[in-house]
């Protein structure tokens, strides 16, 4: 008996290395990079493809005489970071590069320094470069909250793990609703890159007429994780009685009402006019001021 | 021959054979059209990145135009409905150029936002989505303007009917083939019989009385357009009335310019009096006072909020690189035309013609060979004409501070004697100084930082210029061919009051047009 701890211990240890062999191997890339009036330090970053990569903004303008506050957006990847300045020195982002190449990321800010701001490189390696590597089988979940209320906005939360249960961060989910314009097809309606839980979440108000709306999370995969979907149906409460207010708006429904009812009035007024207009036209014989006339 | 009856010769005869200007001038505007095409063609194909519009300022020229075009549009069918109710007689020459301008400034002012989409395609998820959704400030906008295009075109027409008939009548074989079928289908078979004059002042009654809360409700809806949302300087209760006084007013002084081209063009002195334009004035002057007074009521009220973007605003405005548009705005568009109007009213400054000093030709060379030397010894590097004391703008402020206020009161017996010219100055004054204020409204609030961003700025690019050089081309273009195929003034209305002063007051009634016996239908 006293020996099952020690087993139990063994046991786990056993199942890491072997998780370890077994598993692809996914290291968090931690960089910084100094974001000062001179530019950015280092001016290329360089990651690999499929890798996490964690990416600190420094602030480097202390010597200035005022605060100069940066947002660094990561073009490509769809990524702002938080505001750094004197009050918030350092800023992280966590993403996966998921393909590739060459990225831009540059300050939005209007800032001392600004147009030297504008040509930072993220630099993607493919991953054959760094040793191949199978990709994983993913599992998206998706969970659909339909709003309480008409108009109030619906969450849509996706996790994705691999196919073992391990959660996948750092990635974007992209989420789409079924919608009708010219033709039925998947609206996107937002997109969130995945926490350390794998959960990427959206808050979004459903459009369109339909109280059952199809909804689906895609995501579309990389080098190291396979694509995967998930669908769900949002139910959406039924339309409010006529006097009621709908959430988030600020004119109730019988406001609309009321405004068509307005706007038909004035058009029916216009149809009116029309007719009278239209059957100025009459026939010689009911014109007797032009009979008395004498011909010219 | 009746004054009625030579206003008809005078204008069929333009009719039947334009001046000689026309063609020329009608190709100039083309052609500035065609170029604002081709600018919104590069827009379509590259996008609306073009422009100076961004992220931050997502509202420039486009919109600043729009709203200006839809507050020109007031001009007309509000002025002209209001004078037609009020039973007001000087109305008769002047209301259907008044119609005219609410019908071409509505079209190219709904076409601005057509353009500021970027996409027209994009018109196709108003439709679809839109109109289920009639909270939003916009649609009602998009209901509002079409309503009011819908209505003043009614509204234009309406009265036009027996002048088609004179047309179809008198002009016949002098036109066209194509300009005979036109008059002909229009004039819907007018004969001015009692049945169809009753149906007519039914149905101008029934558009006179609904055309006014029609025009109002569309610039207090422009005004939410704005006003609804949580923007600084524009979440503001008083932009309704606020809107509406500005449009009435720009749309006075778009009637006088108007008046006084078509006055000059076709000459049409003797029937477009001084008259009209001093009655206009009044009223002119009487909205201008309106719009002083919520101009100020507005900033003042700006001014005391403890909220920082507000200040950040009024700085912008006062003391900011807004400024150099603000002050214009404030002297030169509303200051100004006040006193134009004002001042050569006043029988006391009859008395200043005679006073030897102020003679305005005398003092202006004074003043500009003041400036001139002080100009020439500054730019000079030793005071070599004078010495630098005498060359300083400290020692020489005063004296032509001194000379501009002599220059003005010299002034004043020359717009006493010129009444027309200076209302004229004075609304194209009230014009430029209101399409400024537009651009205050849209451009400085939006450039407000409330995210944490600095300064925001906003350049508009040749592509914006062009396209709005093309829309006020575009607009005197419209007003232009209207001109050249229908009567730009009432002419049976005209003769309408003319008969109604011969007749006994018990006959007097609405006479318009009757046709001839004989006459075609």
């Amino acid at each position: 008996m006293k020996r099952a701890p020690l087993m139990v211990v063994a046991a786990g240890a056993m199942a890491l290395v072997l998780s370890l062999l077994v598993l692809p191997a996914r290291a968090l890339e931690r960089v910084r990079v100094v974001v000062s009036e001179r530019g950015f330090d280092p001016p290329v970053v360089e990651v690999t493809e499929g890798e996490l990569v964690e990416i600190t903004f420094v602030y480097g303008d202390s010597h200035l005489p005022q605060d100069n506050p940066h947002v660094i957006f990561i073009e490509g990847l769809r990524l702002e970071s938080p505001q750094i300045s004197r009050a918030r020195p350092e800023v992280a982002v966590r993403f996966t590069a998921e393909q590739s190449g060459r990225l831009l990321f540059k300050c939005t800010a209007y800032c001392t320094g600004h147009d030297r701001l504008q040509a930072g490189y993220l630099s993607v390696r493919p991953a054959s470069a760094a040793g191949p590597v199978p990709a994983v089988a993913t599992v998206l979940q998706l969970l659909a909250a339909p709003p309480d209320v008409p108009g109030a906005k619906a969450a849509l939360r996706a996790q994705l793990s691999s196919d073992d249960g391990q959660p996948v961060e750092g990635v974007l989910v992209r989420f789409e609703q079924q919608a009708a314009l010219v033709k039925t097809g998947w609206a996107p309606v937002g997109s969130a890159r995945t926490d350390p839980r794998g959960v990427a979440l959206i808050e979004y108000a459903p459009f369109g007429d339909a109280l059952r709306v199809p909804a689906r999370a895609v995501f579309e995969g990389n080098v190291r994780y396979q694509p995967a979907e998930a669908r769900a149906v949002l139910d959406l409460p039924a339309l409010p009685s006529w006097w009621a207010p709908v959430a988030e708006v600020r004119v109730p429904v019988v406001g609309t009402w009321l405004l068509w009812l307005v706007v038909s009035a004035v058009w029916l007024t216009f149809a009116y006019v029309a007719y009278q207009v239209f059957t100025l036209p009459e026939p010689r014989a009911a014109a007797p001021e032009l009979r008395r006339r004498p011909p010219r | 021959m009746s004054e009625a009856r030579r206003l008809e010769a005078q204008l069929l005869g333009v009719l039947a054979r334009p001046p000689r200007w026309y063609p020329f001038i009608v190709t100039l505007l083309a052609g500035v059209v065609a170029w604002a095409f081709y600018a919104w063609t590069v827009q379509y194909r590259i996008g609306l990145g073009v422009t100076g519009m961004h992220n931050r300022v997502p509202w420039g020229l486009y919109i600043i135009n729009f709203v200006f075009l839809i507050g020109i549009s007031h001009a007309g069918t509000l002025v002209s409905a209001i004078l037609r109710i009020t039973a007001a007689e000087w109305r008769r020459p002047i209301t259907r150029m008044a119609e005219v301008i609410t019908v071409v400034a509505l079209m190219t002012g709904a076409l601005m936002v057509m353009v500021d989409m970027g996409r027209p395609d994009r018109l196709l998820y108003l439709l679809r989505y839109g109109f289920g959704h009639l909270s939003s400030p916009i649609l009602w906008d998009v209901l509002s303007v079409a309503t009011y295009l819908t209505g003043s075109l009614i509204y234009l027409y309406i009265p036009l009917i027996p002048d088609l008939a004179m047309l179809r009548d008198r002009l016949g074989p002098k036109v066209p083939g194509w300009q005979q079928w036109l008059y002909r289908t229009l004039a819907m078979g007018w004969r001015g019989t009692p049945r169809q004059r009753a149906r007519l002042e039914r149905a101008l009654t029934v558009m006179a009385l609904l055309i006014i809360p029609i025009a109002v409700s569309v610039h207090t809806v422009v005004s939410f357009v704005f006003s609804m949302t949580l923007r600084v300087g524009w979440h503001s209760s008083i932009f309704g009335p606020y809107f509406v006084v500005g449009a009435i007013f720009s749309g006075i002084a778009g009637i006088i310019t108007a008046m006084a081209v078509f006055r000059r063009i076709y000459r049409l002195e003797a029937w477009i009096t001084e008259e009209h334009f001093q009655k206009l004035g009044w009223l002119l002057l009487a909205l201008n006072l309106i719009y002083l007074y919520f101009t100020f009521s507005e900033y003042l009220t700006m001014g005391y909020q403890p909220d920082d973007a507000e200040a950040a605003l009024l700085r912008l405005l006062f003391i900011g690189p807004y400024g150099k548009i603000f002050w214009p705005m404030v002297l030169g568009g509303l200051v100004a035309p006040a006193l134009l109007v004002m001042v050569p009213s006043v029988p006391a400054l009859r008395s200043l013609r005679t006073v030897p000093v102020l003679r305005p030709v005398p003092i202006a060379l004074t003043a500009a060979g003041l400036l001139t030397t002080v100009l020439l010894a500054r730019g000079m590097p030793q005071a070599a004409i004078l010495p630098a004391w005498l060359a300083s703008w400290e020692t020489l402020r005063w004296p032509l501070l001194g000379l501009g206020a002599l220059l003005i009161l010299s002034l004043v017996p020359v717009l006493q004697a010129r009444r027309v010219a200076s209302l004229v100055t004075a609304s194209v004054l009230v014009n430029i100084g209101m399409w400024l204020k537009r651009y205050l409204i849209v451009v400085p609030s939006l450039a407000v930082a409330q995210t944490p961003f600095g300064a925001i700025t906003y350049r508009p690019t040749w592509v914006e210029y062009s396209i709005i050089g093309g829309t006020f081309a575009g607009f005197a273009l419209l007003y232009l061919v209207f001109s050249r195929l229908f009567p730009i003034v009432s002419l049976w209305e005209v003769r309408e009051a003319e008969d109604s002063a011969i007749r006994e007051p018990a006959d007097v009634g609405t006479r318009p047009y009757v046709a001839p016996a004989g006459g075609r239908t």
